[in-house]
């Protein structure tokens, strides 16, 4: 696998604690990116969300999915993107601390300000989550 | 064109969660203002997907959904006329 390296601090405005991607491994400018997610007994949010059986929270897995597609819409004129619609979001099995989460979005549409992405998540080449996320640039003032 | 209509019908309703039946959607029924559907842009989105998805038909650009977005029948030829 070609890993490539992609200063996410400047294409993302997330950070420590809610920067949920740790790597891109494949960058094709505004069409498909995959990005990894290691999930560690660290995390945070597993210290307060189901303690006692961690997993990860879906809602993460979605919110890593708008950030891989966020990714390609750096390069654009604006302030950011924010997660505008989510749809057809399906949760296949639950992703614990030690699973290898592999993000993959691809634009599917795009009429500025929105952006529409297929993007799936997998653990061990294994559906974990599917949905279609739609992100709105943030205009430049 | 029945086909197209009667499939477009089922978008909408489905897409949107609309609540009312499909027979209520005419070929003249506005897409905008009260008086017709009242959608949104947002909504507009979901609808440009779904014809994407369902009849491999795009439309592009702000401009041309512009010039499609005005009824139900407007929908319907320029998907006649592109797929």
């Amino acid at each position: 696998m070609n890993e490539i390296t992609i200063p996410l601090n400047t294409r993302l405005p997330h950070s420590y604690p809610f920067l949920l991607i740790d790597r891109v491994v494949e960058f094709e400018a505004g069409k498909r990116v995959v990005c990894v997610k290691n999930v560690s007994c660290n995390e945070d949010v597993l210290q307060s969300y189901h303690p006692e059986n961690s997993i990860f929270p879906s809602v993460y897995i979605i919110e890593a999915m708008a950030q891989s597609s966020g990714l390609l819409m750096a390069g654009e004129k604006a302030e950011g993107g924010f997660l505008t619609m989510i749809r057809d979001a399906k949760f296949h099995r639950t992703v614990q601390p030690g699973d290898r989460l592999m993000i993959t979005s691809s634009l599917f549409h795009k009429m500025s300000p929105l952006y529409v992405f297929e993007a799936k998540a997998t653990v061990n080449d294994h559906l974990a989550a599917e949905a279609e996320i739609t992100l709105a640039l943030a205009e430049t003032p | 064109m029945q086909d197209t209509l009667d499939t477009l019908r089922t978008l909408f309703i489905t897409k949107l969660k609309l609540k009312i039946s499909p027979e209520e959607i005419k070929e003249e029924t506005p897409i905008f203002g009260a008086e017709g559907l009242d959608l949104d842009s947002i909504d507009i989105l979901e609808l440009i997907v779904g014809i994407k998805k369902e009849f491999g038909v795009e439309i592009a650009d702000r401009k041309i959904a512009e010039k499609v977005f005005i009824t139900i029948g407007s929908i319907v030829q320029y998907i006649e006329s592109n797929r």
